[in-house]
């Protein structure tokens, strides 16, 4: 059986409790009371009783003792005075005895009193015949009887049982009275208990009462205040909350959902709320069916979700999209009682919604007309864009691409190797754009490979967070075409125009060497103006081909840690022999400590050859000094020269193309004007600079140009570049 | 000493042959890379100076059959050429010659005193 705790108990059943007890202690005592005063009534009866008995037996043995003594009074005189009690004596002693048994219940005591009947009979027996024999044979026969004693002897028997009767009435009457006492004593305590009881009772019963009530007050001011904050919460929600009942009448409605729709709570059915509140479908002109209602199917335990409703009434300025959300409400055994909905304005959300729409179409739109092949992937790598160009280039439809990832489509792989390539598309979803190295190429879905380039970009979320990458494509095969054509061209031009102006130059050298015979004199001079002007013709070529290489971005530079003082060194070796014939000084001052330079040695060589060709062209006297002096990252080599100088106005147009400086070129060499041109891109190239330092008419010129020092971060950079340069275009010469 | 000029220009040709002819060298000429190799295979030079781009079969395959064959690997060849890419001058480099020459640079006697070098170290 559970135990049933107090508290438990409803209010009423410990009302009905208390008094249930107070009733059932006050019905003991009752009952003990009447028990113990009929127990008392039994004993003071008893004890009458006995006293009686006391009382008859005395009398009784007095009346014998009276009838004795008128029998002896008798005996003695005669005189029938003295027979008075006896004649008494019979009927009295029956009725004695018969009273003596009424008042003596107790079996002992009734044999008892019927001994002393039967004792007593024989005593008057006798003393009648102690009478009959007097009044008959005088008193000395009655004398002789009573002589005998046997009189005597009856009433000593009668004494002694009369003494133990008495006895016995004694004992009852003392039982009686401590009886007696104990029931009167019993019932005070009962009723004493009871009273106190019966207070206890009541008094507890009243706490507990009192103790309910005041918790139930609590706990109704509790609910109170709970309920006033809920309505509290309910009314600062910022969504629409409505409850309607099972009929579909509303119960409640929030401030928020009177705000949205601009009409309060209406006491009206389902079929109306289209009326009354303006609601429609998202046409905008339908009337919202009432059986759709979130609200309403929510009743029948149909719960939707973000059910879109246009609502427009005369309390609303504009009309607005709201999405609802319905639930049903349930009691404890799950029956609907009633039903929910919450519901938000999201007619922003629906601009935004119709706009990024628009915008989405713009931009495909755009990508559809783009030509070169885009396609869009997400983290994952999955395609998610795949513009037409894509398309067409891939031979992939956008349905087949949409979604997988691209390795299942795209293989982008190097012609070289035939290794996949896809590095440039890791790093861009890393967040760095990247180009796709040299030489990818595609598989179309037919298998036909196209060589393709461009790039990988990140896209980023508005944290800078990576959201995908957008990788830009073409087919390259014309332009890999043009490029091979123009350098063919450009190799096949210089080639061409080469074979035949060394063929003559050969020739010339050959006849003004004498190897055709001996040379006219006359014809000494105008061969050797053709040599010349041949020579030019070869530099000319020479340094177009060279342009052209620079500009094409094609010019191979092998940059390596070289000991600069060797290179210079070399150049020194060739010229020196040229400045002795004009009879021209040449020095050369190296760095005062060794150092390692990061070049191309063969160009480093080029550049010197070409500055100091310069100044000895056009230095008479005086002569030329090389310096080299390292700096922190790099090495400064000059040219100085005694010679023509350049003149300040004259000095810009030194490194442009085809740029003769126009004065004091009578009688010299004229060079092709590329040569400063070309050296300069070279130096520049290899990370360095050359420029003019200072130049004066008649006084001489400086030239400078500086090479980046080995294993310097300088270095590191400009070998970075060229190698990132030889990937895009790997047929340098 | 025999020198073996192939060369399809025929000025080239010409101006070589009475160069190397006045400097003392008995000469042959072919003018492309096939009669070039017949050439070397009967007239045996000391030193072949082939051109790069002829039809048929360019210097490169000549370079290429002449340093395959066991009876001409060791003739020394000396590449002439127009072209002068650093790329081209290694690969004839390394596919045997002892140098290359571009030939509107160079004056011819300096290439005959290339071959004097050349045939002195042997």
């Amino acid at each position: 059986m559970k135990t049933l705790k107090l508290s438990e108990l409803s209010l009423a059943f410990k009302i009905n409790l208390g008094l249930v007890a107070g009733l059932m202690i006050l019905i003991a005592v009752g009952v003990v009371s009447v028990v113990n005063r009929d127990a008392l009534d039994r004993a003071t009866s008893g004890r009458e009783h006995a006293m009686k008995a006391k009382l008859a037996s005395a009398q009784l043995l007095s009346d014998l003792i009276n009838v004795e003594t008128g029998q002896r009074g008798y005996v003695l005189t005669g005189q029938t005075s003295y027979l008075q009690p006896y004649d008494q004596a019979a009927v009295r002693l029956d009725a004695a005895i018969s009273n003596l048994l009424i008042l003596t219940p107790d079996a002992t005591d009734r044999q008892l009193v019927s001994d002393i009947n039967n004792l007593a009979k024989e005593k008057l027996a006798e003393l009648h015949q102690t009478i009959t024999l007097r009044q008959t044979k005088g008193f000395a026969a009655a004398q002789a009887v009573v002589l005998t004693g046997q009189g005597k002897t009856y009433m000593d028997q009668i004494r002694a049982k009369m003494t133990t009767l008495n006895a016995n009435e004694d004992r009852a009457i003392v039982n009686y009275a401590t009886q007696s006492g104990q029931l009167q004593r019993q019932t005070t305590l009962v009723v004493e208990a009871g009273i106190l009881l019966s207070v206890l009772v009541v008094a507890s019963a009243i706490w507990i009462i009192n103790r309910d009530l005041t918790a139930r007050k609590r706990a109704e001011d509790e609910l109170a205040e709970q309920e006033a904050r809920l309505k509290a919460v309910i009314n600062s929600m910022t969504e629409g909350l409505v409850v309607a009942d099972l009929h579909g009448t509303f119960t409640l409605f929030n401030a928020a959902a009177e705000e949205i729709l601009g009409v309060g709570l209406l006491k009206i059915s389902p079929d109306k709320w289209a009326k009354s509140y303006g609601n429609y479908l998202p046409d905008k002109t339908t009337p919202f069916p009432a059986e759709q209602f979130p609200l309403v199917r929510a009743l029948k335990g149909d719960e939707a979700r973000d059910v879109e409703i246009y609502v427009k009434n005369k309390q609303l300025k504009t009309g607005k999209f709201i999405s609802v959300s319905g639930n049903a409400l349930r009691d404890a055994n799950g029956h609907i009682t009633g039903s929910i909905a919450v519901f938000n304005d999201i007619t922003q959300r629906k601009d935004a919604e119709t706009k990024l729409f628009a915008e989405k179409a713009k931009a495909e739109a755009m990508l559809g007309s783009i030509g070169d092949g885009v396609f869009a992937l997400d983290t994952e790598e999955r395609i998610v864009l795949f513009n037409r160009a894509a398309e067409q280039l891939t031979g992939f439809t956008l349905q087949e691409a949409l979604g997988r990832p691209y390795t299942d489509i795209l293989e982008f792989y190097s012609e070289k190797d035939g290794r996949p390539v896809d590095e440039f598309i890791k790093t861009a979803l890393k967040g760095w754009t990247a180009a796709m190295t040299q030489d990818t190429w595609l598989r179309r879905k037919d298998g036909t490979p196209i060589p393709v380039a461009d790039s990988a970009a990140p896209i980023l979320g508005v944290d800078d967070e990576v959201q995908g990458a957008v990788v830009v494509f073409r087919n390259v095969v014309r332009e890999k075409e043009l490029e091979r054509l123009k350098d063919d061209f450009v190799s096949i031009a210089s080639h061409e125009l080469r074979t035949p102006m060394g063929a003559i130059r050969a020739f010339v050298s050959m006849i003004l060497d004498g190897d055709y015979g001996p040379v006219n004199k006359n014809l000494v001079e105008p061969l050797t103006d053709i040599r010349g002007s041949t020579l030019r013709l070869v530099e000319l070529v020479n340094d177009m081909l060279n342009v052209a290489r620079i500009e094409a971005g094609r010019m191979k530079f092998e940059v390596t840690d070289q000991p600069l003082d060797a290179i210079l060194h070399e150049v020194m070796v060739v010229m020196t022999p040229l400045a002795k014939e004009k009879k021209l000084e040449l020095n050369y001052l190296p760095p005062k400590t060794s150092v390692m330079v990061l070049a191309d040695p063969g160009k480093v060589n080029q550049v010197l050859t070409n500055l100091l060709g310069n100044a000895l062209k056009f230095t008479d006297t005086g002569g030329i000094t090389v310096k080299a002096v390292a700096k922190h990252d790099f090495v400064e080599i000059t040219v100085v020269d005694t010679g023509l100088g350049i003149s300040s106005e004259d000095q810009p147009k030194l490194f442009g193309k085809f740029q003769q400086i126009s004065s004091n070129q009578t009688g010299r060499p004229a060079g092709t004007g590329l040569g400063l041109y070309i050296s300069r891109e070279i130096i520049r190239k290899m990370g360095g600079d050359l420029w003019i330092k200072h130049s004066a008419l008649d006084k001489g010129s400086e030239f400078a140009f500086t090479v980046v020092r080995a294993k310097t971060a300088a270095a590191k950079q400009v070998q970075e570049r060229l190698a990132r340069e030889a990937s895009i275009h790997p047929d340098q010469k | 000493m025999k020198v073996l000029i192939i060369e399809d220009d025929t000025p080239y040709r010409k101006v070589y042959t009475r160069k190397f002819e006045v400097a003392g060298y008995t000469v042959e000429t072919a003018e492309d890379g096939v009669k070039g190799i017949e050439k070397a295979r009967s007239f045996k030079p000391d030193i072949v100076l082939t051109d790069l781009m002829m039809p048929q079969m360019d210097g490169f395959q000549v370079l290429d059959t002449l340093k395959g064959d066991s009876n001409l690997k060791d003739i020394p060849v000396l590449v002439l050429t127009n072209l002068s890419t650093a790329e081209d001058s290694q690969k004839v480099l390394q596919k045997g010659a002892v140098d290359i020459l571009v030939k509107s640079d160079t004056e011819p006697q300096v290439i005959v005193e290339r071959v004097n070098e050349l045939l002195d170290q042997k």
